[in-house]
């Protein structure tokens, strides 16, 4: 089959997929006032139980999204035809802004949950999943499809049967990507619990207790010593998360990656302190490990304890059951949506879309107007950390952290701010847009930059090309993929901030701007289900075109004209 | 000698723009016992595609591999294969890549680590048993692909551009290695074929030449090499036989 069909079809599946996803907001879109427990205690004193239940909703969806990945990605790299349906599903939702969905997601659970609180946070563990899981599933994919042939073929021909395949092959292999993307999967899921919890749904006040929560709470009280105190926090513990977790795994993911060209990647350095703490760890697993397992061939064959357990015609039932419910709750669905249907119909004008169009259209220009300032402010630094290697050294980190901060944290103390001017609101979702933003600029130029290949920068330089020109023909050309990739995820991240940055409740009191998130949680509030799904339907549509018509068309130029591999 | 592998028409399609392409066309040869056996001939000839069909790796379009005088079907256990860029995997240290196929087979881990510091031992890698394969250079990776296949104690043993991967020094090392081990009866290997585009390093080696032609592959020369090991590149008889293949090899691209 030739690209353009498979675009085509792609297309279509997308399409699909995007309706269903509508069809479940409008099944279940039932206005229902929650009032959960909040954030009640505004004290130093119980900030950290606040911060251990934010970091248990992150680690529970974390697990989630870790099984569910390595499942996924290993189900679609294993079949072209599952392929087909699983990859289109992951572009989606790695594209759509998901927090649309977070009412309807939070309906859903308090419908089949019949505790409140737990449907609540049930409904913010399942969005953090899906903020993090998608960007993982695809680093499986990609990392099962992009094994050496070589390796591959190596493999096959000492293990025939495959019986140790999964833990010597498929998932040594997904290692390196894996470890990656839960990198950034972790500071996506921060952003989405964030969110979560200081969103509104329409006038209902529903507030789930986390760190989140007590940022917002304070800073709606004025008291701000405590919001700074709650981000102060915050950051501390993804500093802590990073030092000990993120950094030792990236090192030790290095071991699993096929080549290493020297200067390829940085080495990541792991403090002393950390990397003792880890040996011992280390111990206490093995001591574990030799105690439990006593018979060593076989323990560790995925295949025979999988056949063990699951003879398999077992395997066989569980995978055509698999997929028979699915194909199931897809009937259900569409026989649900279809039911429902006609009355939609009835609750739909016209008008409906025009405002949406409209609200998208402004949401849009804020968008773009905090997409200008990022690259006013990104390209040139980036460049200055280029030529000024010892000053970026000393920078990066700093940056780093900076970037680590959810920007819906900083959203609170922005608001508190900024809310007495005149288009105060406006003011805070340009900026909180761009704290969304611009990391992913900066990081995403910096990185290209620093891939320029030496040979490349010794011949411009010996040609005595500086300055404006050397510019113009080697480093904006080199890193412009680079800067395309960060542009593409930040306006996936501005898409969600929209959300929860146009309409805010504090105090009771309402404040909102003409927007595309401000419109769907008006119609939320005021009961205008027919408004809501097509402001959704809207939004979603809008990102899922300019995706496919801007962005791709955009950088599989860009990639095929600039790219380094000639 | 016995007949240790037969090849009967072996023929293999390669769908290219809704044509079929043929890759090789009715190959058939045997290979007896004692004997090294390579395969030359130009770029594209399918000469590593045969290769990966006596191992079972490839299923050929049409025709049958008999290995004494057995029919074939998938993976080949009697046979080994090392291959031209290693295929190491890389979280797997030296050990743990000599017994991934012994441990695939429900080897136990003492028998396992017996056989393998054999080999280990064998192949020149003695105090490498814990390294891991980026740790190593080119040729001590290739010592490492040699004593995987070795350790599985085939009967024959399949190699696919072995050396081409190596900067000159390390595979004349390396081949002079191959040529130890051959001949000092210490292996249960009865006989070796091997894929090479370097006709001067199957000279040296081999008891047999094959020269495939391209588009289609098909067997267009089989060379006895009389020569007495070691053979000197310089001889007049080496010289002769080089350009001898050498002009069929060109040839056989027109």
């Amino acid at each position: 089959m030739d690209r353009e069909s498979i675009h085509f079809e792609n297309i279509v599946i997308e399409l699909f997929i995007l309706l269903a996803l509508i069809g479940f907001a409008y099944v279940f879109y039932k206005r229902e006032i929650v009032t959960v427990n909040r954030v009640a205690n505004l004290t130093v004193r119980n900030l950290p139980y606040y911060t251990l239940r934010s970091l248990i909703r992150m680690g529970v969806a974390y697990i989630f999204s870790l099984l569910f990945s390595i499942a996924y990605g290993f189900a679609a790299a294993t079949s072209k035809k599952r392929a087909a349906i699983m990859l289109p599903i992951l572009d989606i939702f790695q594209s759509v802004p998901v927090l649309g969905f977070f009412p309807a997601a939070i309906f859903f659970f308090i419908a089949i949950v019949p505790n409140k609180i737990v449907g609540v946070e049930l409904a913010s563990i399942f969005l953090i999943f899906t903020s993090q899981v998608w960007n993982m599933a695809f680093g499986v994919y990609e990392s099962l499809t992009t094994i050496p042939k070589e390796i591959k073929e190596a493999y096959h021909f000492f293990d025939p049967y495959g019986k140790l395949a999964f833990v010597r092959l498929y998932l040594p292999a997904t290692i390196p990507k894996l470890v990656y993307n839960s990198i950034v999967s972790w500071s996506n899921g921060w952003y989405f619990l964030v969110a979560c919890e200081i969103f509104a749904v329409g006038s209902a006040s529903y507030s789930l207790p986390g760190i989140g929560s007590f940022i917002m709470e304070s800073a709606s009280e004025s008291k701000i010593s405590l919001t700074l105190l709650g981000i102060l926090t915050l950051i501390v513990v993804i500093f802590l998360l990073d030092l000990f977790i993120w950094k030792p795994l990236s090192q030790w993911s290095r071991r699993f990656r096929y080549s290493m060209n020297p200067g390829e990647e940085e080495e990541t350095e792991v403090w002393g302190v950390v990397s003792l703490f880890w040996e011992f760890v280390g111990k206490i697993l093995r001591s574990l490990k030799n105690k439990i397992v006593k018979n060593e061939s076989g323990v560790l064959s995925f295949y025979n304890i999988m056949h063990k357990v699951f003879p398999s015609k077992v395997l066989y039932a569980i995978n055509k059951t698999i997929l028979f419910a699915t194909l199931l709750l897809t009937g259900l669905l569409v026989y649900k949506i279809a039911i429902v249907f006609p009355s939609f119909i009835k609750t739909i004008h016209l008008s409906y879309f025009l405002i949406s169009i409209k609200a998208t259209f402004f949401s849009f220009v804020r968008l773009l107007i905090a997409y200008i300032i990022s690259v006013a402010w990104t390209i040139p630094v980036a460049v200055l950390m280029f030529y000024h290697q010892k000053g970026a050294r000393i920078l990066s980190p700093i940056l780093q952290i900076l970037a680590s901060i959810p920007a819906v944290s900083l959203f609170p103390l922005i608001l508190y701010y900024f809310i007495k001017f005149p288009h105060g609101l406006d003011i805070t979702a340009i900026i909180l847009i761009l704290t969304g933003m611009q990391w992913y600029l900066l990081f995403n130029a910096y990185g290209g930059l620093k891939a320029i290949p030496n040979d490349m920068k010794e011949v411009v330089d010996s040609m005595g090309i500086r300055g404006p020109l050397k510019f113009k023909r080697l480093l904006l050309p080199a890193s412009l993929p680079s800067i395309m990739t960060g542009t593409i995820t930040a306006f996936g991240g501005g898409w969600n901030a929209l959300i929860i940055a146009e309409y805010i409740v504090l105090k009771g009191k309402v404040y909102s701007v003409e927007g595309i998130g401000s419109l769907l949680d008006k119609s939320l509030a005021s009961n205008n289900q027919g408004l809501f799904i097509v402001a959704l339907t809207v939004m979603v549509l809008t990102v899922f075109l300019i995706n496919h018509f801007v962005y791709r068309p955009l950088y599989d130029k860009i990639a095929e004209r600039f790219n380094m591999e000639a | 000698m016995e007949e240790l592998l037969r090849l009967k028409d072996v023929t293999q399609l390669f769908p290219l723009k809704k044509k079929n392409v043929v890759v090789l066309d009715k190959i058939s040869f045997s290979v007896h016992e004692g004997e090294f056996v390579s395969l030359v001939g130009p770029s594209g000839c399918g000469k590593s595609t045969l290769l990966r069909i006596i191992a079972g790796l490839v299923k050929p379009s049409s025709g049958s591999i008999l290995f004494r005088n057995k029919e074939i079907h998938g993976i080949n256990l009697h046979v080994s294969i090392v291959f031209q860029t290693f295929g190491l995997l890389p979280w797997l240290d030296v050990t743990e890549n000599i017994t991934l196929g012994l441990e695939a087979r429900g080897v136990s881990l003492k028998e396992r680590l017996r056989k393998a510091f054999k080999y280990i031992d064998l192949v020149g890698l003695e105090g490498f048993e814990e390294a891991y394969p980026r740790e190593l250079s080119g040729g001590m990776k290739q010592r490492v692909g040699i004593a995987r296949a070795l350790v599985m104690e085939p009967e024959l043993l399949l190699m696919d551009e072995p050396f081409s991967a190596l900067d000159a020094f390390t595979a004349q090392n390396l081949r002079e290695e191959i040529l130890r081990l051959w001949s000092s009866g210490k292996l249960s290997l009865k006989s070796i074929i091997m894929v090479t585009h370097n006709i001067e390093e199957a000279i040296y080696l081999s008891d047999r030449i094959i020269v495939l032609s391209t588009h289609p592959g098909r067997v267009i020369g089989d060379i006895h090499i009389p020569m007495a090991r070691p053979r000197d590149r310089d001889s007049v008889e080496f010289t002769k036989l080089y350009d001898k293949i050498y002009s069929m090899v060109v040839m056989a691209k027109i």
